[in-house]
């Protein structure tokens, strides 16, 4: 029987699974992937977690116990730093460790969580790789191999994420082969279609928390279905955002964040015309939000663009977002409609 | 002339009082942190931000109010969040509209140096060199003295002479301008500590290490002062965190820094910014001291201790030590932390007899 590994569909799942799917099968392991978030879930990470952490990390806790005796591996990596001079939060620096520490070591299937570290380069990325392929067992020219068909898969999954869809239609579009060759064509007209109020919304947030379907209360569905174009901060080049995000600031350090700040600029700034409103959806004691949050709220108040601000927790109601995000929309077009 | 203003964080004003008004400037300390300065940075602060910088914010619109136009801040290049405060903060001043200048002192040497010329303006470095060494020396000898005094204060004769003796002892350092002068006044108070000490107020030495993130730890404000609450039942409390610790390390002079991340290895393997890591490895070494118990003091949604907290039960249960997290934030009560203190303390104190009646039976 093959190995199987386990990949929580939480957290770096929505920024990296299509990558790490093909490295893992490459290897000739089986990956296993925890079901959607559910109710379920979220309880068992409530309960493993400490009370004061946030949302998507309680999400996380939950999703490692779905896998706990279907899997002979976990994948958790121990995220560092994503590129040079910056870091992630301090939550996702402790990650595997704060398993153990949750889960007694006995309960956990041995985890494999290498520090991912780039501020000196992306070339630890070779040296990482090689580290779990000697935990999976494979050769060396196996691993290489791997490697480079999933840095092109990943690198497909990012192009079509530009191109100007959400993280869960590219993953569609990935899978479905034939169709890479036609996004570049269709790219945004896939909506536009339908695209009843000509609103175009910006919805800014971590991609583990806005495309998390549970999670986000269906808050990027709800808007299409209502017709709204949406964009989000993965849509834009990684160049413009960096450039966006240290034009007004301080660097900031987090590397997510720094994306979605570097986003906030892009549509307040150069974007102000074509934007109609800016959504910001942030989790319960996020601590980078909270302080990102401030600043984009003080810039859309200079720059007059309405902005709501969604929190999420672990008890917030699907109605009462809907409300609040019906209400939202109804007053952008009034106020488009002058 | 410009007016300078800063953040309060424990005795951090004395040091940074001398510092400017060595050089020469006007220093406009904040008003002591009160309830009324937590309810202006509630106010105009972000919710969900960590309770340092909603004191911070009140600090400075307590110091703008008073006229200051400069204020000096800390920075950092992260993970954690106190490196962004200055930005947030600027944003948030200015959006109420106090028009100000403020400096960022970041932990590369080099900018540091470029900041603090930016203030200083024409004022030549051998000055700066000058009244920062007497700064620091004030530092250092207040963090001595009250390592001293969280020593002896579980162990007094009269209840309350210690902190009536620490207190006369800032009062009067406060105004002694040479380091000869620091040195014998530390010496002269050092020895009156001693005098006062007695019997352990419960018969038995209980020690109780304070580990956390460092703002909390350090100001008794946020902590609703944890460390005499702790001293009034008898306990000997002992910390890392103190003002020059935390100077050390922000220009990289530490150096007991390995030891610590040696002993935090098997539970976390290497920083998560803040003193997360710090929380864990003292804990560690603070059992291995052979200590009774070690008590988590961080702000609510801190990042970096909620790492920490996440861990520290595994220490608990395969060190030879109990652990208690406490969380503050503004809404902490008096009655109830004094009670959970109380407990925790009788607690240990009864681990330790029966610890103690079976070894000797």
């Amino acid at each position: 029987m093959k190995t199987r590994i386990g990949i929580p569909r939480s957290l770096f799942y929505y920024y990296y699974y299509p990558g790490l799917k093909k490295f893992f099968q490459d290897l000739g392991v089986q990956v296993v992937l925890s079901p959607q978030t559910n109710r379920r879930i979220i309880d068992k990470g409530v309960k493993k977690a400490v009370d004061d952490i946030c949302l998507p990390i309680k999400a996380y806790f939950g999703h490692i116990g779905e896998l706990l005796d279907k899997v002979d591996y976990i994948f958790a990596p121990r995220f560092i730093s994503l590129g040079k001079k910056n870091f992630v939060c301090p939550k996702f620096m402790g990650l595997p460790d704060m398993l153990r520490a949750a889960f007694n070591n006995k309960n956990l299937p041995p985890l494999i969580d290498p520090d991912i570290d780039l501020r000196k380069g992306i070339f630890p990325i070779r040296r990482i790789a090689h580290l779990i392929g000697k935990r999976l067992k494979a050769g060396y020219l196996r691993v290489e191999w791997a490697l480079w068909r999933a840095i092109y898969r990943q690198k497909q999954f990012e192009k079509i994420k530009k191109s100007g869809h959400t993280t869960a239609e590219s993953m569609k579009i990935l899978d479905d082969q034939k169709n890479i060759k036609n996004t570049k064509n269709k790219s945004l007209d896939l909506e536009s279609g339908q695209n009843k109020n000509d609103l175009e919304i910006a919805v800014l947030g971590h991609s583990y928390l806005i495309y998390d379907d549970y999670l986000s209360m269906g808050l990027i569905k709800h808007l299409k279905d209502r017709g709204i174009k949406i964009l989000t901060h993965d849509m834009i080049q990684n160049n413009i955002l960096e450039m966006n995000a240290v034009k007004y600031n301080k660097k900031l350090f987090w590397y997510y964040n720094r994306h979605i700040l570097g986003a906030a600029n892009y549509f307040i700034n150069a974007k102000q015309d074509e934007i109609d409103g800016l959504i910001q959806v942030d989790a319960f004691g996020c601590g980078p939000d909270s302080i990102i949050n401030e600043l984009v709220k003080l810039r859309c108040k200079e720059n007059d663009i309405s902005l709501l601000n969604v929190n999420l927790d672990e008890h917030t109601g699907k109605a009462g977002i809907h409300t609040r995000l019906e209400a939202f929309t109804d007053l952008l077009i009034r106020r488009k409609s002058g | 002339m410009k007016k300078i203003t800063f953040p309060h964080m424990g005795n951090l004003y004395i040091a940074a009082e001398t510092f400017f008004k060595e050089l020469g400037y006007e220093v406009i300390v904040p008003p002591k942190n009160s309830r009324k300065t937590l309810d202006l940075g509630m106010k105009y602060s972000p919710e969900f931000a960590c309770l340092p910088l909603k004191i911070n914010i009140g600090n400075f619109i307590q110091a703008l109010k008073k006229g200051a136009d400069t204020i000096v801040m800390g920075g950092g290049v992260g993970p954690c969040r106190f490196g962004y405060y200055c930005e947030v903060q600027k944003g948030i001043l200015n959006d109420l509209g106090y028009d100000f200048q403020m400096i960022s002192l970041e932990p590369e040497i080099l900018k540091t140096f470029n900041n603090i010329r930016q203030v200083m303006g024409g004022v030549p470095w051998t000055k700066i060199y000058g009244s920062g060494k007497l700064a620091w020396n004030k530092i250092v000898a207040i963090d001595e003295i009250h390592k001293q005094v969280l020593k002896s204060r579980g162990q007094e004769q009269k209840e309350g002479t210690i902190n009536e003796i620490y207190n006369k002892f800032l009062e009067r350092i406060q105004d002694i301008w040479s380091i000869r002068g620091i040195k014998d006044i530390k010496n002269e108070y050092y020895k009156l500590i001693k005098e006062a000490e007695g019997n352990y107020k419960r018969g038995i030495e209980i020690k109780v290490g304070i580990v956390g993130e460092i703002y909390v730890v350090i100001e008794p404000f946020t902590n609703l002062n944890i460390e005499q609450k702790l001293g009034d039942l008898g306990v000997t409390v002992e910390k890392e965190l103190y003002i020059s610790h935390w100077v050390r390390q922000f220009l990289k002079m530490d150096n007991n820094h390995k030891e610590v991340k040696e002993a935090a290895a098997p539970y976390l393997r290497g920083t998560v910014g803040g003193h997360g890591l710090d929380s864990v490895g003292n804990a560690v070494l603070y059992a291995k001291k052979g200590f009774d118990g070690v008590i988590q003091v961080a702000p609510f949604t801190c990042m970096p201790e909620i790492v920490a907290q996440s861990i520290l039960p595994e220490v608990n249960d395969n060190e030879d030590i109990t652990v208690l997290s406490l969380i503050f934030d503004e809404h902490t009560g008096e009655a109830g932390l004094k009670t959970r203190l109380e407990a925790f303390v009788d607690l240990l104190a009864r681990k330790k007899k029966l610890k103690g009646a079976v070894s000797s039976g």
